[in-house]
């Protein structure tokens, strides 16, 4: 055997050994980031079903037991009424109206903690109104806009996207100092498109902040970005200093049930 | 460490081996065994009080008997005594303390296995020996087990990590470049050492060296991943 050949396996050998580490290690860490990313999921979809029935827990105690109570407090007060003099019946009946604002917004509380709003309106008209509530307030200028072809969309991920637009809404009451909310949906062939901006302070956003997993994220962000993979979907939030601050999801439209349903 | 005993025992043969082979084994050797002092070294600093892991901490003692067991089994061919014993014995030792090391690396794993590791290994290696009277016939055995068996664990650790959720990314658990490591090195031994004995056997005592030589690479290879495994950043006890 000549020097060169000898020099040639061992070459080769070497090379052979180095590609196979490689690739083992790649091949491993693919996989582990693959199951890792699945388990994120899982993990997820059980603590966002879990905050579901718990605020539907909360939702049907305040709907059985506290509006209940209000309602006996009412007809209590309908039946004092008549046995008092005249200035205190006019005080019994401010009473028994703050106690029907107070049933109302129970009810409405209650029912945007459960499911049923989907179920019963469908996104389209419970984001409407929630827009209309915050237009109530008179603090904000309202735009909301709805383009292409209306499809239908499980009911499950018309409540994931409820619940990231609840999200976003309160974060621009909290935080963002905004005149203006723009709300849109875009319909297409293939996808649907919720936006939400404002022209609030906004914020300096880093590539970290809005991973999933970085412990730098905003809670709120997490939240919500957390929901938008649970049901498949893109998210890119835009901020700037000064500017406001946009969130946009994207959801594929398929005939096919979603892989998380 | 078991080729080198039987390079080492057949070294009239390889004396026939061209220059250029003789070397290359023999600088591969060299670097070989100085990167095994080197991850000694290292490990006193990153394995004891810096440790990355609690389960780092017991491999300073490995790589010490490991880096003594080439020194003893080196001195045993220059007073010119069969080194066989020598690489048998850590064959036993090996085993029983890398399986110690996956015992503290898996949760869950069966201490009772330890024990068992290591009778698989010392058993069947003595029986052959007694039966026999050679002690390359138990040397032999002791090899093959000692290789099957470190294999098991590294593949039930493996196993683990793709099926459990981790609190740390794979590349930055020590276990899992210390694993690589052990898995890398004993998954190559036992093909190199039985083409070693069958080359030699078959008097083509070259290719056993370039065998070897790509051995001492790998092992080399197997420090870099070990060193890896000890550079990584203290992870949390979960």
């Amino acid at each position: 055997m000549s020097e060169n050949t000898y020099l040639l396996i061992i070459f080769a050998g070497v090379i052979f050994l180095i590609i196979c580490l490689t690739i083992f290690v790649y091949v491993m860490i693919v996989l582990f980031r693959r199951r890792q990313l699945e388990f994120e999921r899982e993990e997820l979809r059980i603590r966002m079903e879990v905050q579901e029935r718990t605020a539907e827990q909360i939702a049907l105690e305040l709907h059985d037991n506290v509006n209940h109570e209000i309602m006996l407090a009412r007809l209590n007060l309908e039946t004092l009424k008549p046995m008092v003099s005249d200035k205190a019946a006019a005080l019994v009946m401010d009473i028994s109206d703050s106690l029907s604002n107070t049933f109302d917004s129970i009810r409405d509380i209650s029912k945007n903690l459960t499911q049923d709003i989907i179920a019963a309106d469908g996104l389209d008209l419970a984001v409407s109104r929630q827009l209309d509530r915050l237009k109530g307030s008179s603090n904000y200028e309202i735009r909301y806009n709805v383009y292409g072809t209306y499809s239908d969309l499980p009911d499950k991920t018309e409540l994931v996207l409820y619940r990231i637009f609840q999200e976003a809404v309160s974060n621009i009451v909290r935080h963002a100092q905004a005149t203006v909310i723009s709300v849109a949906f875009k319909y297409s062939s293939n996808k649907f498109c919720m936006c939400i901006a404002d022209d609030g302070k906004g914020f300096t956003i880093s590539k970290k902040a809005t991973s999933l997993t970085s412990p730098e994220t905003f809670d709120g962000l997490k939240t919500m970005r957390a929901r938008a993979a649970l049901i498949n979907a893109d998210f890119t939030i835009e901020s700037e200093p000064g500017v406001g601050t946009k969130v946009q999801i994207a959801v594929p439209i398929t005939n096919n049930p979603q892989p998380n349903e | 460490m078991f080729e080198k005993a039987l390079i080492i025992n057949f070294r009239p043969m390889l004396l026939d081996v061209s220059l250029v082979a003789q070397s290359i084994y023999l600088y591969s050797a060299i670097v070989a065994w100085a990167g095994s002092v080197v991850i000694f070294l290292l490990s006193l600093k990153f394995c004891l009080r810096r440790a990355p892991a609690p389960y780092m901490k017991v491999l300073p003692l490995y790589f010490f008997i490991s880096t003594m067991t080439e020194i003893i089994g080196y001195i045993f061919t220059l007073i010119k005594v069969d080194n066989f014993f020598v690489y048998w014995a850590f064959g036993v030792f090996e085993v029983t303390y890398l399986l110690h090391f996956f015992s503290k690396l898996i949760p869950f794993f069966p201490k009772k296995l330890i024990v068992a590791g290591a009778l698989l290994v010392f058993i069947p290696s003595a029986t052959a020996f007694i039966v026999t009277t050679r002690v390359r016939t138990g040397f032999f055995f002791a090899a093959v087990l000692d290789t099957i068996t470190v294999l098991v664990p590294c593949v039930l650790y493996f196993k683990r990590v793709i099926s459990i959720p981790n609190p740390v990314p794979l590349e930055k658990d020590p276990g899992f470049w210390m694993t690589t490591g052990i898995f890398f090195y004993f998954s190559i031994r036992l093909p190199v050492f039985i083409c070693t004995i069958c080359f030699l056997y078959a008097r083509a005592p070259y290719l056993s060296l370039a065998i070897y030589s790509i051995q001492n690479i790998a092992l080399v290879l197997t420090f870099i991943l070990y060193t890896k495994a000890m550079s990584c950043r203290k992870i949390p006890i979960s």
